[in-house]
C-alpha cells in the first residue's frame, strides 16, 4: 500500500536495442494499473525493472517516496506473479505459500495460521497437501497468489498470470484478481497483452509500443478518446475501423469526404478543433467503432450521419449481428496493421459493424449505416495523432 | 501389444545381453568354481567353493576391500561437492563459458592410463609437484607406502570431478529462471535459493552422478596400477588385488580370480543398495 513513480525508466542494450524508452508514470497508493501492449513492446521489462530483476540504464523507481536503485529484489517489500506460476516443485501448497513467512523467520504458529487464513480465501484448504504437479492450472495460478498476498507487500506485480489458462477460467480469475486487490487495497501494477484484461481489470490502462508509453487513463478514456491511431486500434475488440478521408470545411462547419460520400462532423465546444481546422483540405484518418454502426431501419440514430456500402458477409452471434461492408473508400493499413486479414484478402475497403440482430441486412444488398458524429475520431494521416 | 509384436521388439536387446551379460557372468560363477590356473588352460577341475573359502580367509581380500571402500567414502562425496561447486560458478559466467567449459573436462577426456601417467610424472623425481614441496618443506618427496593412497585418491578427484561438474551443470541449465526469481522476490538470500532451489532441482542429477561414481570408484584400476603397481600392497583395490592374483606370471590364479570378481560384484550391489531402494521409493510414489 503505497505510491509508485516511474521516473524516466529506460532499459537499452549493448546492441543499441532500446527495451524501455523514458517511462515515467505515478501510481496512487492502492491503484491498480494495467500495463498493456503487444509482444515486445516493453511492458515486462519495465515490470522487471520495478521488481529489481533487472538494472535500468537510466531513471529511476520510487515506491513510497523512496528511491530504490541499488535495492536488492528481496529487499523491496514487492511480490511478484509469473507467467508461469514459478512454484517450488518439491513443497507442498502450504509450504510454497508459506515460503516468504519462513525466509522472514515468523514464529510457526503464526505461520500456520496466516497460511491457512489465505488459503481460505483463495479455496485451496483442501489442497495443502498436495505438491503443485499434482493441481490444475487455475489451482497453480491460486498458490501463485497465495505466495505473493500473504506478506501483504507494499507492490504488487503481475506478469500475465492468466495467459497461461482457458478462457473461461480467464474470466473467473479476473474477476478474483480484482477482488482480492480491493480488499488488500495493495498497489497492483498488471501486465498483460490482452487488451480486454487489462480493460476489464485496470484502474487505470497504460498502453505501450516500442518501448514508449502511448497514452496513460481510465478504460473509458483509453476507450474513448484514443491518442493515436495506435492505441485506437490496439483498444476495444472488433478493432476500430479505420480509412482515408479528406477533411473539408466551410465556414463552421466540418465535414469528411470518405470515397464519393461526405459525412458531417460535430466538435464539442472546446475540442481542440484548432487543429482540426489547421487540417482542412488535408488528407486524415477517419476511425469509427463497429459498434457506433447501426442500421437505422431497427436503430434510429437520432440526428445521425450516414454511410452506405455492400453487405459481404453477415455473421450471426446471437446477440448482435456482424456485417463485413465494402465501401468505396482508401483503407488505412499503417505500420500497425495486424488485423482485418479478410480485408486485406478482398482488396476492397470494408468497415466493421456490429448491428442489432433484428437488421434484415442481407449478403449482396446495399444498406445504409447510421452513426453519431461524435462517435467519429479524427488522426493525423502522417504523424497518427488524435486531431480531435 | 501381441506376443509376437512383442517378443520382436525385445529379442533384439535380449539377445545382446544374453551375450554379453548373462553368458559372461555364468562362465565366471561356473570358473570361480574350478581350479584353473593360467599357465595350463586345459584343465578346470571342481573344486566348488574352496576359491571362496580361500578369498575370504586372505588377509589381502580384507586390506583391498577396506582400501576400495574408504577410497569410495572419500573421494566420492568429495568428487560431488566440487562438480557442484566448480558447476554453480560456472553457471555464473557469462564470457568464455565454453574454454572454461572445455579445460574443466580436459582430466576427463585425456586417457585414463595417459592422466594417470602425467599425474604421476608431476610425482616422481623431478616433477613438478614434488619439486615445489621439496622447495616449501625442504624434504625429499618420495612417493612410498604412506602417502600413495593420498595420491590415488587425488588423481580420482582430478579424473572424475569434470563428470560430476559436467552432469549437474547440465542440471542448472534447466532451471527455470522464474524459480530463481520467483525466490528474490519472496526474501531469498543466496544460500536459501540455493538450498530451496536449486539443491531440490538438482537431486535426480545428484542421485544419477552418485550412483554411477560409486560404481566407477569401486572398479578403480588403472590409477591404482600405475602408482602402486607391485609395490605397495596396501594401497591395492579390489580390482588391482584381482589382477594381480589372477594374472600374476608365478600364481596365475585364475579360479581364484574369478571368485574374486563375483564377490566385489556383490559388494557394488550391496553399495547401491540405498540407491536402488530410493530409486524404487520414488518410481512408486511418482505412479500415485
Amino acid at each position: 500500500m503505497a505510491t509508485l513513480e516511474l521516473d524516466r525508466l529506460t532499459k537499452s542494450f549493448g546492441d543499441g536495442f532500446v527495451a524501455l524508452d523514458s517511462l515515467s508514470l505515478s501510481l496512487a497508493s492502492g491503484e491498480f494499473l494495467a500495463l498493456v501492449g503487444p509482444s515486445g513492446c516493453g511492458k515486462s521489462t519495465a515490470l522487471r525493472l520495478v521488481a529489481g530483476l533487472e538494472t535500468a540504464s537510466s531513471g529511476e523507481v520510487r515506491l513510497a517516496g523512496k528511491p530504490l536503485t541499488g535495492v536488492a529484489p528481496r529487499d523491496r517489500d514487492m511480490s511478484m506473479v509469473f507467467q508461469n506460476y514459478a512454484l517450488y516443485p518439491q513443497m507442498t501448497v502450504f509450504q510454497n505459500i508459506e515460503f516468504p513467512l519462513k525466509l522472514r523467520k515468523m514464529p510457526k504458529d503464526k505461520r500456520v495460521a496466516e497460511v491457512h487464513r489465505v488459503a481460505e480465501l483463495l479455496q485451496l484448504m483442501t489442497q495443502l497437501e498436495k505438491k503443485p504437479a499434482q493441481l490444475s492450472g487455475g489451482q497453480r495460478q491460486r498458490v501463485a497468489m497465495g505466495r505473493a498476498l500473504i506478506r501483504q507487500p507494499q507492490l504488487s506485480l503481475m506478469d500475465e498470470p492468466l495467459s497461461n489458462l482457458d478462457a473461461q477460467l480467464r474470466v473467473q480469475m479476473r474477476g478474483d484478481i480484482r477482488a482480492l486487490q480491493r480488499e488488500f487495497r495493495t498497489t497492483t501494477v498488471y501486465v498483460t497483452h490482452d487488451q480486454t484484461e487489462a480493460m476489464t481489470m485496470g484502474d487505470r490502462v497504460a498502453v505501450l509500443r516500442d518501448g514508449r508509453l502511448q497514452q496513460m487513463g481510465s478504460p473509458e478514456e483509453v476507450f474513448g478518446r484514443p491518442k493515436n491511431l495506435f492505441v485506437a486500434r490496439f483498444i476495444g475488440s472488433p478493432s476500430m475501423n479505420l480509412v482515408y478521408g479528406q477533411l473539408e470545411q466551410s465556414g463552421e462547419e466540418n465535414s469528411l469526404r470518405i470515397g464519393s460520400q461526405s459525412i458531417k462532423l460535430i466538435t464539442q465546444p472546446g475540442n481542440q478543433s484548432g487543429r482540426l481546422r489547421s487540417h482542412a483540405g488535408r488528407r486524415v484518418v477517419v476511425g469509427i467503432r463497429p459498434h457506433y454502426l447501426k442500421d437505422p431501419i431497427v436503430t434510429p440514430v437520432p440526428n445521425g450521419e450516414v454511410i452506405q456500402g455492400v453487405v459481404r458477409l453477415r455473421e450471426s452471434l446471437g446477440t448482435e449481428t456482424v456485417l463485413h461492408i465494402a465501401v468505396d473508400a482508401e483503407r488505412f493499413g499503417g505500420k500497425t496493421s495486424s488485423e482485418s486479414e479478410e480485408v486485406t484478402l478482398a482488396n476492397e475497403t470494408r468497415l466493421i459493424a456490429c448491428v442489432d440482430p433484428a437488421s434484415r441486412a442481407q449478403e449482396g444488398e446495399t444498406v445504409r449505416l447510421a452513426m453519431e458524429p461524435s462517435r467519429l475520431h479524427v488522426f493525423d494521416a502522417e504523424t497518427e495523432e488524435s486531431l480531435l | 501389444m501381441n506376443r509376437r509384436a512383442f517378443t520382436g521388439f525385445v529379442l533384439p536387446s535380449v539377445s545382446v545381453m544374453t551375450f554379453l551379460m548373462v553368458i559372461p557372468l555364468v562362465t565366471t560363477v561356473w570358473l570361480s568354481t574350478t581350479d584353473l590356473f593360467l599357465r595350463d588352460l586345459s584343465s578346470a577341475p571342481f573344486v566348488g567353493l574352496k576359491n571362496y573359502r580361500e578369498v575370504l580367509s586372505d588377509p589381502n581380500f580384507w586390506s583391498a576391500t577396506r582400501f576400495t571402500l574408504f577410497f569410495v567414502g572419500v573421494t566420492v562425496p568429495l568428487e560431488m561437492v566440487l562438480g557442484l561447486i566448480f558447476a554453480l560458478l560456472l553457471d555464473r559466467v557469462g564470457r568464455f563459458r565454453s574454454v572454461y567449459l572445455a579445460a574443466m573436462l580436459l582430466p576427463f577426456i585425456v586417457t585414463p592410463v595417459v592422466g594417470t601417467l602425467l599425474f604421476r610424472n608431476l610425482f616422481s623425481r623431478g616433477g613438478l609437484v614434488s619439486w615445489l614441496i621439496e622447495l616449501v618443506t625442504g624434504n625429499l618427496f618420495v612417493v612410498d607406502a604412506s602417502n600413495v593412497r593420498f595420491l590415488i585418491m587425488l588423481h580420482a578427484v582430478w579424473h572424475v570431478t569434470p563428470f560430476a561438474f559436467v552432469a549437474i551443470f547440465a542440471g542448472l541449465q534447466t532451471l527455470p529462471q522464474e524459480r530463481i526469481e520467483a525466490a528474490s522476490m519472496d526474501g531469498a538470500r543466496f544460500f536459501d535459493t540455493f538450498l530451496h532451489v536449486t539443491l531440490p532441482h538438482l537431486k535426480s542429477v545428484l542421485f544419477f552422478v552418485a550412483i554411477i561414481s560409486i560404481m566407477d570408484s569401486y572398479r578403480v584400476f588403472d590409477s591404482v596400477f600405475v602408482f602402486a603397481g607391485n609395490r605397495f600392497d596396501n594401497s591395492h583395490t579390489l580390482s588391482v588385488y584381482n589382477s594381480v592374483e589372477a594374472l600374476d606370471a608365478k600364481i596365475g590364479r585364475l579360479g581364484k580370480g574369478h571368485a574374486i570378481a563375483i564377490l566385489t560384484i556383490v559388494g557394488i550391489f550391496a553399495a547401491l543398495i540405498p540407491f536402488l531402494v530410493r530409486s524404487y521409493k520414488e518410481q512408486i510414489a511418482d505412479r500415485t
